[in-house]
């Protein structure tokens, strides 16, 4: 069974809210209302979120005591498949080690640190408006696919062997789940996998390997062999970027709610932020995490990847069409991938089904990164 | 306390061909810790206290495995997951930041430097503590790298990190955890929820069989972790017989550092605290004695059962081929095995053992079995503080293939129902028992087919390499239960992942 996308009309890159109170501007993305409920707990919506996550709406560090305060976005949550569970037959919202969200008990729950309510519900309203804003951009890889997102896990990753894609619940300052942007990430990471029918998380090894372990990169395919790249570094860059794309300008950050810092996640020291690297190249990208002994650290070439779709998103007129070709590409990312062949691949995909719209400026940028 | 390493041969004369007397590798004696000085490499956690700050076992134990051993630390989250922070030009820190100071109490009221001296709160600080944690929030916006800086040339910061929140949950819920420095060093507490998670984590039933000295059963932190079959909880070698009460002590010590339960607001957490149960076979007599024909039974009579892993923390000498077969048959039927290294000649220094049955005392059964049998370790033991090799820990990197904790705040469950410090390569073997059983636990839970052969090898990969025990152990390898489950999960479930633990 597919959503019913209608319930989320406003949720274009942005939050559907019911019963509101005060109309705002969200900052850049071309779907740019929402709505706040000031007194949202007490509003008649299914729930009450984080617009992202409490630190990117506050700018500030929290504390768990704190975060209700900013749970003021009500949203309704649609599509549910009447089990009473957060759950359709495009994915469903399970716990692995604590109590499961019902709609007997209610889904408009405060954050607390002995459940996970609201990060269930959080999962739930984010993947469902990430489909949504796929639909409408006419590919959703992931339809149908019953992906399972743990919302209180005890790592975060997407599970390609078990379909599913795991929220952690202690690893960091505040819940993974709290931080949409985090949601958002591995879920575009599952997408990919199912857009390109696997063949993103297969192969791996033909151009990535192991870091040095002392550095702390432990994943076995956590480096590119080069500066040229790999497929772990286009995951890794896709997923960044398509946190950007939803969110849109000003609101582009990965990982603030969930580390609990305004600086939000790092590779290296470099920002996992996809607006702020215009000036990364495959060679600076590349020796960011010497230091720690990875060279050609794959997230850091991810996140040059993810800035030069970031940067030609800037220069396009037609944003949403853009986003069609975004999506379109991610079922040619394979594991045995490097920087020059999506290239090629990109450059087809723009020949043969957007007219060649975008195929200079993607070669002009991946140019001006040395690629 | 020095242990006291007892070990001897029986020859064939006294005890008739093919028997020979083992001994457990441990003085019963509760054994001293040793004084940790506030300059020591590794500040025992449990006594760090932190101010108004949470507890946070995951915090406790990256401030014990790393950031406060030379130089000062990095400003940084002090989760678990995070390394140094990197170079981070132009960020500042927020009003209301919580940072944890760590601070040399006696310099600060000799001298204080630029942090210290807002940080420090006199009326917080510990009298006779030489150093200690503060909380210190900050009042005003400050540059990260300037309080780097700032920190790096006060002369009393010995380390400066920023405070967590700690939710339940996040590490196991014993109280004398913070007594179990071997489980704390070996990275016990932070690996703690991803073994325990109950879809993708260690969560399916795993049996150890403890060929001991027996178990105190009624013991309130082991009572509900004993393996049972029609009210039988193994089998007593010694005297043929289903009693298997624990007369010496030794094998309740070992039990519980495999699989005291964790979570159950008492004493201590094993090495694997849930989803496993104790097969207790006892083999040792009242004085720790025991026959190699009685191990050797054990030992099959474990295969018959199924048992997923032994442990075998016992010593002895002379070729004994009824012992390698049944240890090999076991290993080829899929169970992992783990033994003890042995604690030196007796006076107190370990010595390099070898395969080479020349008479000498360096032939140590079953240990040097280990390294022909792919599926079996044979193990050493390392101070829980300093990280190097315990003193009587037998050596040498063909045959001893791990080091565990094994002195200096090795805790377990004693046979009075109580629970006492003891030391030996005895309790670093059954750590490394326990590390097996979740190994194979986790294999079975997420259905991933296994051999011993295979448990070993993963083990030994995801062991921490330390090059200054690499001529006492293969590779110098050290057991480190949050390297295996980073291993684990990066090996079988997120090979791509979002690098969201790189920071």
């Amino acid at each position: 069974m597919r959503i019913d996308l209608r319930g989320l009309a406003l949720a274009l890159g942005t939050i559907a809210v019911v019963g509101c109170t005060k109309i705002g501007v969200q900052e850049g993305s071309e779907a740019s209302t929402f709505k706040e409920a000031e007194n949202c707990i007490n509003s008649a919506v299914d729930a009450c979120i984080f617009n992202k996550s409490a630190v990117s709406q506050s700018k500030t560090i929290m504390t768990a005591e704190r975060l209700g305060g900013y749970q003021t976005s009500g949203v309704s949550l649609p599509g549910r498949d009447g089990s009473g569970f957060l759950q359709n037959s495009d994915f469903s919202v399970i716990t692995a080690n604590t109590e499961r969200a019902t709609a007997t008990k209610g889904f408009r729950q405060y954050y607390d640190p002995n459940g996970s309510y609201l990060e269930q519900v959080m999962a739930y309203y984010y993947a469902a408006a990430a489909a949504s804003w796929m639909s409408s951009r006419g590919s959703f890889p992931a339809s149908g696919a019953g992906i399972k997102f743990v919302a209180d896990s005890s790592f975060s990753g997407w599970v390609e062997s078990k379909n599913e894609i795991h929220l952690e619940r202690n690893g960091q300052s505040f819940p993974a789940a709290l931080d949409a942007s985090i949601i958002l990430n591995l879920y575009a990471q599952a997408n990919i996998s199912k857009a390109s029918g696997g063949a993103s998380h297969t192969g791996l090894g033909a151009k990535a390997g192991a870091c040095s372990e002392a550095g702390g990169f432990s994943a076995p395919y956590a480096c590119c062999l080069s500066a040229a790249g790999c497929g772990p570094a286009l995951v890794s860059g896709a997923s960044d970027y398509f946190v950007a794309a939803f969110f849109g300008k000003g609101r582009t950050l990965v990982g603030d709610g969930w580390r609990n810092d305004p600086w939000g996640l790092t590779i290296c020291g470099l920002r996992r932020d996809p607006a702020l690297h215009s000036a990364l190249t495959a060679t600076s990208a590349s020796s960011g995490c010497v230091s720690r002994g990875a060279t050609h650290q794959a997230n850091a070439l991810g996140l040059l990847y993810a800035s030069i779709w970031w940067e030609v998103r800037q220069k396009v007129t037609n944003v949403a069409d853009f986003d069609k070709f975004f999506l379109k590409h991610l079922a040619l990312i394979t594991g045995g991938d490097d920087f020059a062949s999506i290239k090629s691949k990109i450059l087809t995909l723009d020949t043969n089904e957007f007219s060649s719209a975008y195929g200079s400026l993607m070669s002009t940028e991946f140019a001006r990164r040395g690629l | 306390m020095r242990d006291r390493i007892r070990r001897f041969i029986i020859s064939a004369g006294v005890l008739g061909a093919g028997v020979v007397a083992l001994l457990p590798f441990q003085n019963c004696a509760p054994a001293t810790r040793a004084p940790v000085s506030a300059n020591a490499s590794l500040p025992a956690p449990s006594i760090m206290p932190v101010d108004d700050a949470p507890t946070n076992y995951a915090n406790e134990f990256e401030a014990a495995a790393a950031p406060f051993r030379a130089g000062k630390v990095q400003l940084g989250p002090v989760t678990a997951r995070t390394a140094a922070v990197g170079k981070m030009e132009n960020d500042r820190l927020p009003p209301g930041t919580r940072l944890i100071a760590i601070l040399d109490n006696e310099c600060v009221r000799q001298a204080a430097g630029p942090i210290s001296a807002r940080a420090f709160s006199p009326d917080r600080e510990f009298a006779g503590l030489k150093s200690q944690s503060y909380l210190w929030v900050l009042d005003e916006a400050v540059d990260r790298a300037e309080l780097d800086r700032a920190a790096d040339t006060d002369p009393c910061v010995i380390g400066l990190s920023r405070d967590d929140i700690a939710r339940a949950g996040a590490g196991p819920m014993d109280p004398k955890l913070g007594n179990q420095w071997n489980f704390l060093s070996a990275g016990g507490a932070p690996s703690y929820g991803f073994f325990k998670d109950g879809l993708r984590g260690a969560t399916a039933d795993v049996v150890v069989a403890v060929v001991d000295s027996g178990i105190a059963f009624n013991h309130e932190d082991l009572k509900e972790v004993l393996w049972k079959e029609s009210d039988v909880l193994g089998y007593n070698f010694r005297m043929n017989s289903t009693n298997v009460y624990d007369d010496f002590g030794h094998g309740t010590l070992v039990s519980g550092i495999i699989g005291a339960k964790a979570d159950n607001g008492i004493g201590i957490v094993g090495t694997m605290g849930h989803h496993l149960k104790l097969m207790t076979l006892k083999v040792q007599d009242s004085t720790g004695q025991a026959f190699i024909s009685d191990i050797t039974r054990a030992v099959d009579y474990a295969r018959t059962k199924a048992v997923d892993v032994i442990n075998i923390s016992m010593e002895g000498s002379g070729s004994q081929p009824a012992l390698q077969a049944a240890l090999n048959s076991a290993v080829t039927n899929g169970i992992f095995v783990a033994v003890a290294a042995g604690n030196g000649d007796g006076s107190g220094n370990g010595i390099s053992i070898s395969d080479a049955d020349t008479g000498s005392s360096a032939y140590v059964i079953p240990a040097v079995f280990a390294s022909a049998l792919n599926g079996m370790m044979a193990v050493g033991a390392i101070d829980s503080v300093t990280g190097a090799r315990s003193r009587f820990s037998n050596y040498n990197p063909s045959f001893v293939e791990i080091a565990a904790p094994g002195s200096n705040g090795v805790y377990s469950t004693d046979r009075s129902g109580s629970y006492s410090n003891t030391q030996g390569t005895s309790f670093a073997s059954p750590m490394v028992a326990g590390a097996g059983a979740l190994v194979i636990s986790f294999f079975k839970k997420n259905g991933i087919a296994y051999t011993a052969a295979t448990v070993e090898s993963t083990i030994a990969a995801a062991a921490v390499k330390k090059s200054g025990l690499a001529s006492s152990f293969t590779d110098g390898r050290v057991l480190n239960l949050k390297a295996l489950s980073e291993y684990l999960r990066r090996t079988y479930l997120t090979p791509v992942d979002g690098g969201f633990n790189e920071n």
